[in-house]
């Protein structure tokens, strides 16, 4: 395995109120190699999205922190730049796409200059290259008349064809690694599958690695390569998505794998994960897992367990497994 | 009417007042207030005028009593007086009468001149006859003046545009002759000396439909009065300068400025040397008195401010109809009390319907009336108004709750009136004051009650009244149109033409002598006095402040004279 | 566009309509009309006779329909009768004060704006900081104090304390510099001022709060996620969202600024609207009265719709066609 693209490291983002703290990212490593997709797993609540947040330097101030860790991305630790060096890298290096479209795109500015923008700050373009760009870009995307869809505002465009010009939009300045946060959860399921084509299309012939963070299971087998299950604020299980699929080692994950609706067998009904997440604000001592887990042993409660290696590149963290 | 505007203009800004009066504090206790430099040979004079004068500048075209002031300015009538109010002369130097006394001859000063030159003439007079006694003029609702020539034969009523009344004869171009129908020793004083020139060689040409519109109108360049209009900004200001060729001798201060300045402010810019004239409230006197650069005059007023009675009431006419009880209420009212609360002082109680100040004032009345529950008690008792349970019950038993109707708006009219209240509570007379109603509404009431079925019973407006200086009738004749004083005083019949026969004896040949005048008035004022028709509360004082180096300026009730005599000198 | 603003423009006749009639029966509801205290000037000679003709001449003798009609008849002939108080036309009177008002209250719109849109955009910015509390302190403590009170503290500050600016009028009279720009300027500042302060206080805390709102919208995150600088972030973005209630407020507020300033055009003895109207209703002046009504009613109309046509201009979501 070569240098890994993005190292995270032991990343812990903390919301520290004077009431209270939050450990919304609780200490995850991952990597991400060049030209993969890495896929994020986990429900809400799990620290998925503030583990992408983290990596962009968009931790919501005031009381959002990164208290821990390192977030090395092409030799450089993202966590310790300054706003204006990070600035830099986002949406030219690193670049990330929302769950939902419609409110991520601006409502009151053309599509063809909301994508302008990117060109012109990081690839220093004039106006009417940028514009030319832009309209490329879209048709890149999949736009056949790009050209009236840069002067066209968002209301004006279907849900999936907002997706597309976000992406359009993040891949303007071909970074080498997208974050994708829920990007097709909003979408019809004929456009999901579109839209991860498109995702796939692209990856392939740009090269850039994919961080695909959803709660839904069927779209990471479909376009990972790597995968890490997310439980708590921790990674509880991390490996090839073949490896996870294969042989799931955490009781989360087998949980998660029986909850996926599986079109083609007739099933009584889903398996439910009982329980919720707990609170980020007061978690249990021991096994965060432990309080919804079916074969929690007395012991779980006390001692959180460690991530272990059990197999080479799958990593569980779970006693029991 | 005027006073009545001023009052309703005052009234929306009673909370600014109260507010203003705080700063002012302030700015009289700072020693850090800058004073304006002024140097000794300042040359001009902002003289504030509290609510806007109007867009009409010809004598009389307006209604507005501040428009008249700026128009009196340039105008200078005929004949005027001096602050003793005796009548002397002003265009006119010399004037006597026929042997009936009907037609008055008039000569006009070899020293009246317009002010580029020109000699004013009988043409100039006839004018301005001509113009009162027009149709033109009398669309309008009769200025501040109202008609005032109806006693000129011919004039009686409105006649054509520029024709000229028969009583009116052109002797020659300084001489000129007015035949009135009646002999009255008040035709001149009350009417005629008003008269005021107007420049032939201007207006004489123009259709007096026209003058309303004329560039006369909004900027008249020209005038006999000891100012004239250089510039107007509309609603704000009026700049007249120094007329070179004024009969008493061209002003001392060259430019004389009318500024509109709302009543809240005008403390202040006096203070700062905005303003160098202006009338103040009360309220403002004890902040200007102490500040330095400021003089305060306080002159007594012509009015009389009144609590009244609708004599005719369904309900308590007959009780409000009993001299007694008029007198006694008169007694009970502690009216220096009033003027202390109200007027932090400055006025005085009135007993009858001219004040002190005037020429014609009795002093028999001085001190009629003194402040007297038991007196009015007595007085109440004879009546037969007994006490039962504390209040008293009408003469024949039934109870006694007359109510007061007072007009809303001002907050002191009704500090007023309670202060009246409990003065008459405390002679067991049940008084009670209705909520406040519209000023309108009130005068509609009054104005409709030939059957005594309106609500009001007593009622207290805040208003003064005043006749003019030289004649009470119009206020005071029986038959003077829509008059609430007059109107009130329906009952005694035979006190009302007692009253009548003795003003009218003005109109007559011996009423020429100030003497008889004046023993007729004495006798009308006497039977005022006694028969209370209203009761006469207070007389409001004038209360001025001026920059302390004005110099020259005459206050008088009648206003302040000799504006060409006036001079700044250095501080 | 223009469409849209005819058509709007038309629209508003029915309302105007509604408008004069209303007016007309309030103000025939007002006890008294403006010659009935004429009897009550012993000057007047044969005063009942006189208000007699005077009522007869204009028409208030007949019956309210036909008194509307003959006034409706006119305007409609753009005649809006003769002011019996002024002595003068109305539309003449109008016209001598309108030109203040729209003076002053444009130049208090100016001074608003310049002023609020900057500090509240700052206090957003700087949410809960020292700045943010101690101006947001200062602009309640504005907003809850009445226009008149500013213009007496700012008229004892500026024009008695300190000589600097004068406390009435437009011009200064009977000075060589009469009338010129500056003097012009120097007469205005302070009821400018006096107009502007409470409603700078409200616009404030709008565009504070609405760039609070918009501060944490979905397509922020993203203008960030693109490495966009914070001033185009916050101008290009942000603000151009925030602006847009602001912008409509501002518009509803023009026609109100105009009625909003009678107490301080008494004060300033500034001959506006405010003081025409004020006068017109104390002298029960029933043709001036319903000439500055109307006007009133036509201006917020006009404001109404200038709010619709920002609004139009600054939401492309808002359809005018």
């Amino acid at each position: 395995m070569s240098e890994p693209l993005l190292k995270v490291s032991n990343l812990k983002t903390y919301f520290i109120s004077k009431y209270r703290t939050v450990k919304a990212v609780d200490g995850v490593d991952f990597e991400v190699q060049k030209g993969k997709v890495l896929g994020i797993v986990g429900e809400s609540g799990s620290g998925k999205s503030m583990t992408s947040l983290s990596i962009m330097g968009l931790i919501p101030p005031p009381y959002g922190k990164i208290v821990e860790g390192e977030i090395r991305f092409e030799g450089v630790d993202l966590s310790k730049l300054s706003e204006k060096k990070m600035n830099d890298v986002r949406g030219n290096r690193i670049s990330m796409i929302f769950q939902e479209p419609m409110s991520a795109l601006n409502p009151v500015l053309k599509i063809g200059e909301q994508i302008d923008e990117v060109l012109i700050r990081h690839k220093r373009l004039s106006k009417s290259e940028a514009r030319r760009k832009s309209i490329q870009l879209l048709q890149s995307v999949g736009f056949p008349r790009a050209e009236q869809i840069v002067n066209e505002y968002p209301h004006q465009l279907s849900g999936g064809m907002r997706q597309r010009a976000m992406i359009a939009m993040a891949m303007a300045c071909e970074p080498s690694i997208l974050i994708a946060d829920e990007p097709t959860t909003a979408l019809d399921v004929t456009i999901q599958a579109q839209v991860l084509d498109l995702m796939r299309d692209l990856k392939e012939h740009t090269g850039t690695a994919i961080v695909l963070i959803t709660h839904d299971l069927g779209v990471v087998a479909d376009m990972a390569d790597d995968m890490i299950v997310m439980y708590g604020g921790q990674v509880v299980e991390s490996g090839t998505a073949d490896d996870i699929f294969n042989t799931p080692l955490h009781p989360y994950t087998n949980a998660l794998m029986e909850s996926i609706p599986v079109i083609d067998e007739e099933r009584e009904r889903l398996t439910a994960i009982p329980g919720t997440v707990p609170s980020a604000a007061n978690f249990p001592q021991g096994c965060r897992f432990a309080e919804r887990c079916a074969i929690a042993q007395a012991s779980c409660h006390e001692k959180m367990p460690e991530l272990r290696e059990l197999q080479p590149g799958h990593l569980v963290r779970c006693d029991l497994a | 009417m005027k006073k009545r505007q001023a009052i309703l203009s005052a009234l929306s800004v009673i909370t600014l007042s109260a507010l203003i009066a705080g700063t002012g504090g302030a700015m009289a206790s700072a020693k850090t207030v800058k004073q304006h430099r002024v140097s000794s040979s300042q040359s001009t004079i902002t003289i504030a005028l509290p609510s806007a004068f109007g867009p009409n500048l010809i004598p009389a075209l307006d209604s507005s009593l501040y428009t008249a002031q700026i128009t009196n300015y340039q105008f200078d009538p005929i004949l005027t007086v001096n602050p003793q109010d005796q009548l002397i002369g002003d265009l006119v130097d010399k004037w006597w009468y026929s042997k009936d006394k009907k037609t008055i001859y008039f000569h006009i000063s070899p020293k009246a001149l317009w002010s580029n030159g020109i000699h004013v003439t009988s043409k100039d007079v006839e004018l301005g006859v001509d113009w009162l006694a027009s149709k033109s003029y009398n669309t309008t609702d009769q200025g501040e003046y109202g008609y005032e020539v109806n006693s000129i034969v011919g004039a009686k009523n409105p006649i054509p545009d520029g024709t000229t009344p028969s009583g009116f004869k052109d002797i020659s171009p300084s001489e000129f002759s007015i035949t009135t129908y009646n002999v009255d020793a008040t035709n001149l004083s009350a009417n005629l000396q008003f008269i005021q020139p107007l420049p032939y060689f201007e207006l004489g040409k123009l259709p007096m439909s026209q003058w309303k519109t004329s560039a006369f109108n909004k900027l008249p360049n020209v005038g006999s009065g000891p100012y004239i209009v250089k510039s107007v900004v509309p609603g704000q200001s009026v700049t007249m300068t120094a007329n070179p060729y004024y009969l008493h001798g061209k002003p001392l201060i060259d430019t004389t400025i009318y500024k509109v300045v709302s009543p809240d402010v005008v403390a202040g810019d006096l203070v700062s040397g905005q303003v160098n004239l202006s009338g103040i409230h009360p309220a403002d006197v004890a902040k200007l008195k102490n500040v330095a650069g400021i003089s305060i005059n306080i002159s007594p007023t012509n009015g009389y401010s009144f609590l009244g009675w609708r004599l005719n009431n369904a309900v308590y006419g007959k009780e409000f109809s009993n001299v007694k009880f008029r007198q006694a209420v008169e007694y009970a009212i502690n009216r220096q009390a009033l003027i202390q609360a109200i007027d932090k002082g400055y006025g005085k109680p009135e007993n009858g319907p001219l004040p002190p100040v005037n020429f014609w004032y009795n002093n028999a009345l001085n001190n009629t009336y003194p402040y007297s529950p038991a007196k009015a008690n007595q007085l109440l008792d004879q009546a037969g108004f007994k006490i039962k349970n504390g209040w008293r019950t009408t003469p024949d038993g039934k109870p006694f709750t007359p109510t007061l109707t007072i007009s809303s708006g001002d907050t002191n009219i009704q500090i007023e009136a309670n202060f009246i209240k409990q003065f008459l509570n405390a002679v067991h007379i049940n008084v009670k004051i209705l909520p406040p109603i519209n000023f309108n509404t009130l005068l509609n009431q009054l104005n409709n009650d030939a059957n005594g079925k309106q609500p009001v019973q007593g009622f207290f407006m805040g208003w003064s009244l005043g006749s003019g200086p030289q004649d009470p009738r119009p206020l005071w004749l029986s038959n003077a149109p829509f008059n609430t004083t007059v109107q009130d005083w329906q009952t005694p019949k035979s006190v009302l033409a007692q009253s009548d026969k003795l003003l009218n004896e003005q109109a007559s040949a011996q009423a020429y002598s100030d003497t008889y005048r004046k023993n007729v008035l004495d006798q009308w004022q006497v039977l005022m006095n006694q028969q209370m028709p209203t009761n006469f509360l207070t007389m409001d004082d004038t209360l001025t402040a001026y920059s302390s180096n004005l110099h020259g300026v005459v206050f008088t009730d009648l206003g302040t004279f000799y504006p060409w005599k006036w001079y700044f000198t250095s501080k | 566009m223009a469409a849209y603003i005819i058509r709007r423009l038309l629209g508003m006749i029915p309302t105007l309509f509604v408008i004069t009639v209303i007016v007309f029966l309030l103000m025939h509801a007002m006890p008294g009309n403006a010659f009935e205290a004429l009897v009550f000037n012993p000057k007047i000679k044969n005063a009942a006779e006189v208000y007699k003709r005077l009522v007869a001449e204009n028409g208030l003798n007949q019956s309210l329909p036909v008194q509307y009609i003959h006034w409706i008849n006119n305007l409609i002939h753009g005649n809006l009768g003769i002011s019996s108080s002024l002595n003068m036309p109305v539309s003449e009177a109008i016209g001598t004060y309108l030109p203040n008002t729209l003076i002053l209250a444009i130049t208090a719109e100016i001074i608003i704006l310049v002023i609020s849109l900057p500090i509240g955009l700052y206090q957003a910015n700087k949410v809960n900081g020292k700045l943010d509390v101690s101006t947001s302190f200062v602009a309640i403590f504005l907003y809850s104090i009445p226009g008149f009170v500013f213009a007496l503290v700012l008229i004892f500050l500026f024009s008695f304390l300190e000589k600097w600016l004068p406390s009435s009028g437009t011009v200064t009279p009977g000075i060589a510099t009469s009338g010129s720009l500056g003097d012009r300027l120097t007469h205005l500042i302070l009821p400018a001022l006096s107009l502007a302060l409470p409603s700078m206080a409200y616009y404030t805390r709008l565009t504070r709060s609405n760039t609070l709102s918009v501060i944490v919208a979905d397509f922020v995150r993203t203008a960030r996620a693109k490495g966009l600088r914070r001033p185009r972030v916050m101008f290009r973005h942000v603000l151009r969202n925030a602006i847009i209630p602001i912008v409509t407020q501002f518009g509803f507020d023009i026609g109100g600024l105009f009625g909003g300033a009678v107490l301080i055009e008494q004060i300033f003895t500034w001959p506006g609207m405010g003081e025409l109207s004020f006068n017109a209703t104390i002298n029960r002046d029933y043709p001036l009265i319903l000439g500055t009504t109307l006007l009133f009613a036509v201006m917020v109309l006009i404001g109404n719709l200038i709010a619709d046509i920002l609004l139009a201009i600054s939401d492309p979501r808002v359809r005018y066609d």
